[in-house]
């Protein structure tokens, strides 16, 4: 009894608190008890139909209404439940306990990751009942439940991440709205290619889409135990690699002739996904807190890792050369050495222009996310100009854009390599090397010596930081 | 006395708005320490600061010899923190609310319910345990959160606002808790608008104008240690307005507030002549003076007379 009794202290403390409260709250009860109710009420309607395309609706109509709980109200509650923590100041005394950061977010995702399991479980008995009435092969149901179990579990990551973030309420709304179509726009597409006929899935491609899922499903829940962090153990290291293994996924799947299936999907998400972590680096403040750089001091073989790994935009910047160094090895393997050239200029460019520009003129700024898209807008807006006056081969004046294309380094880059599906500009395509590279390269270069200085003045304060504190 | 929580050369910055400029101090074992401030002086900065959620531009703070940035965790364990705001869980009673920070503290099975126990009898929440948090009147939230920054035995306490919207029952009862915690040991460092109730509760009071201190010391220090200034209470027969027009028409005086039939007015020298000569021309100008009594300072005044110095330091 005892034992019983002590049962939960096998729990995480968060899963306890939000199953007692799950458990006593409106929304998982309302979801459970409607998701159940449509769901005999869609399949007592099928047993009226005759048997044919008709059936085929009650089939949509029966996961559409397992989706809305599973894809929508619990992913939502997962959000509103960290959400609910920042706002109603209980975040503060929380993290003042032995909960880190990371206990108190995943805390918060394994409890939804419960609720779902348990609809899921619900869900069983149903799809057998679809499997006796004839309308459905069991496996490709249960399959078709298990993608919906996991993309939940993805949702449910993502928004507690942007709930956790210190952006306002209608921006974190956005972000919900635009991930999470996203993420569903993926998650249809897998459907259509695997659904139909589970045959149609190949090994190499379920495995990479899993890799994926589990990168963004760490990623989202590391990326929201960051924000909510206090600042003396804000330590984004974890999350950087998790980039880096992103990258290597990207690579994998975009070489591989194994994981050809769902290659469009696994590359797009996991270079979104590096490129998101990389901009979150560079957009780090660097207060001057030894704790922080303490992990990467007094080893020898941990000495080269600070430079992209610690805190703070000056070792993000050492992030970004490596992220841009790995794309470029990509490239070289896909289009030589020129291919690697415009990939580390467009690339180097592109992500440092706003810290160059950031750091050299507004150095006090505290708001370098805004410093970062302002510059990124005004630089891809030019290079667009540059673009569509290409493209449409209109007058002198829109070809002279073309000097304006370099000025977004990544867009030149593109245009040069055509990346095919339409990405590039016919007439730039394996061009021979001309003037307007040189433009390129210099921009490029200049961009990067430029954030390299403030990065060696800003080590230079860190050293001096770290000298001090071993005397 | 050892030093329980030192402070050196702490700095906040925002931005370019430095919000705490350099305060060094050290509270010993067993001390009440009240923290006072008007707004945007860098009390929250210096609480959270000494909490680990925030982290110091300069300067270094130890909680009983752990530096607050260098090893914060262990810092953590040592300090018991009360929030302004109190923010109660939807769908939790009170006996669950300690329950789960019982658990988060780390405590498990018989261990978990023994603490969660020595608390409720410290904070006398016996009958309130089943109650909704909702449901709980401020007084109760606040001995809630008194015991829930003590579950896990913390040598220091960090109270910002504790007594802010109690009732005066409860404010005697969570004077009288404070006071038993010092008897016990504990360290209590408290922000508090509320002066009069620092200076019941409190050994020594901390005064921070614009990031910096401009007192370290006892209640009585200060009551005593601002200039000549003294206060007297005047009561006059008739209209009290003659009073305070008096005072406006006379140098060195001030009418501070009213009272029943008269002011408390502050003046400027507490020399017998001034005030014989003040009380002289109140009678010559025909103010009916029924009582000219000298009061003793109160924290108040001597706060604003602080607070003035303050202001007319560069």
């Amino acid at each position: 009894m005892k034992l019983f009794a002590d049962a939960s202290d096998r729990l995480s403390p968060i899963v306890v608190k939000e199953l007692r409260q799950g458990v006593r709250g409106n929304v998982f009860t309302g979801a459970f008890l409607l998701m159940i109710l449509v769901v005999v009420a869609v399949l007592s309607l099928s047993l009226l139909a005759t048997p044919g395309p008709g059936r085929e609706g009650f089939t949509f109509g029966f996961w559409f209404f397992v989706a809305i709980p599973l894809l929508v109200i619990l992913p939502l509650g997962a959000a509103a439940a960290i959400a609910g923590e920042v706002s109603g100041n209980t975040l503060e005394p929380l993290l003042l306990t032995r909960l880190t950061a990371w206990r108190v977010v995943a805390g918060k995702w394994s409890a939804t990751a419960s609720q779902v399991v348990v609809l899921a479980v619900a869900l069983l008995p149903f799809v057998l009942v679809r499997y006796y009435l004839g309308m459905v092969e069991v496996v490709n149901d249960a399959a078709l439940l298990a993608a919906f179990v996991t993309w939940s579990l993805l949702l449910a990551a993502v928004t507690v991440a942007i709930a956790a973030a210190r952006l306002s309420v209608l921006l974190r709304s956005l972000l919900v709205v635009v991930m999470g179509l996203a993420l569903l726009i993926t998650f249809v597409s897998f459907l259509e290619q695997v659904a139909p006929a589970r045959r149609t899935a190949t090994t190499g491609g379920v495995a990479s889409l899993v890799l994926l899922v589990g990168l963004l499903l760490l990623s989202a829940l590391e990326s929201g135990a960051l924000q909510i962090a206090p600042p003396a153990l804000f330590q984004p290291a974890r999350l950087r690699l998790l980039a880096l293994l992103a990258l290597c996924l990207a690579v994998w799947t975009g070489t591989s002739p194994w994981a050809t299936q769902f290659r469009g999907q696994v590359v797009t998400w996991t270079v979104v996904l590096a490129t998101g972590i990389c901009l979150a680096a560079l957009c780090e403040h660097a207060p001057l807190l030894p704790s922080r750089y303490a992990p990467f001091y007094g080893s020898r073989w941990r000495f080269p890792l600070r430079f992209f790994l610690a805190p703070g935009w000056p070792a993000g910047v050492g992030f970004a050369i490596v992220v841009a160094l790995a794309v470029a090895a990509a490239a070289f393997t896909t289009h030589g050495p020129a291919g690697a050239a415009f990939a580390l200029g467009g690339i180097l460019g592109t992500l440092l222009l706003p810290v160059a520009v950031g750091r050299t003129f507004f150095p006090r700024r505290g708001r370098p996310f805004l410093i970062l898209v302002v510059v990124t807008f005004v630089s891809f807006a030019l290079s667009a100009v540059a673009f569509i006056g290409l493209e449409s081969g209109a007058g002198s004046l829109w070809r002279a854009g073309r000097y304006l294309l370099p000025l977004c380094p990544v867009v030149y880059a593109l245009a040069r390599l055509g990346l095919g599906d339409g990405i590039g500009i016919a007439s730039m395509e394996n061009a021979a090397f001309d003037v307007f590279d040189i433009g390129f390269g210099l921009f490029a270069g200049l961009v990067l010596a430029v954030a390299l200085v403030q990065v060696v003045r800003a080590w230079r304060g860190i050293n001096r930081l770290m000298a001090g504190r071993a005397a | 006395m050892t030093a329980v929580v030192e402070v050196q050369g702490l700095v906040r910055r925002y931005g370019a708005l430095e919000a705490v400029r350099g305060i060094s101090f050290t509270i010993p074992r067993g001390q009440v320490l009240g923290f006072i401030g008007p707004n945007g002086a860098g009390k929250t900065s210096t609480l959270r600061s000494m909490a680990t959620l925030d982290a110091p531009s300069e300067g270094q703070i130890t909680i009983c010899g752990h530096d607050t940035v260098q090893a914060p965790q262990e810092a953590r364990r040592r300090i018991g923190w009360m929030p302004d705001a109190y923010g109660p869980y939807q769908h939790m009673s009170a006996g669950e609310y300690l329950d789960f920070f019982a658990r988060a503290y780390g405590f498990r099975g018989a261990e978990r319910r023994r603490r969660v126990a020595e608390v409720v009898d410290f904070t006398d929440l016996g009958d309130l345990l089943g109650r909704e948090m909702k449901a709980l009147s401020k007084g109760m939230a606040q001995r809630l959160c008194l015991g829930r920054a003590l579950l896990h035995d913390p040598d220091v306490l960090l109270l910002d606002e504790p007594a802010a919207g109690l009732d005066p029952k409860a404010r005697v009862e969570f004077k009288r808790l404070v006071r038993l915690l010092a008897a016990e040991g504990k360290t209590l460092f408290i922000s508090s608008h509320i002066l009069t109730e620092l200076e019941e509760m409190c050994d020594l009071l901390l005064l921070i104008v614009d990031g910096r201190i401009v007192h370290h010391g006892s209640a009585a220090a200060l009551k005593a240690g601002a200039a000549e200034r003294v206060v007297v209470a005047v009561q006059v027969a008739g209209e009290a307005e003659a009073l305070r027009a008096f005072a406006l028409a006379q140098a060195g005086v001030e009418a501070l507030d009213p009272i029943p039939g008269g002011f408390r007015l502050g003046f400027e020298s507490g020399g017998p002549d001034f005030l014989a000569d003040m009380l002289r021309r109140m009678v010559e100008g025909g103010i009916r003076v029924v009582d000219f009594r000298r009061e003793e300072r109160r924290l108040e005044d001597a706060f604003i007379d602080v607070l003035r110095t303050a202001e007319k330091q560069p």
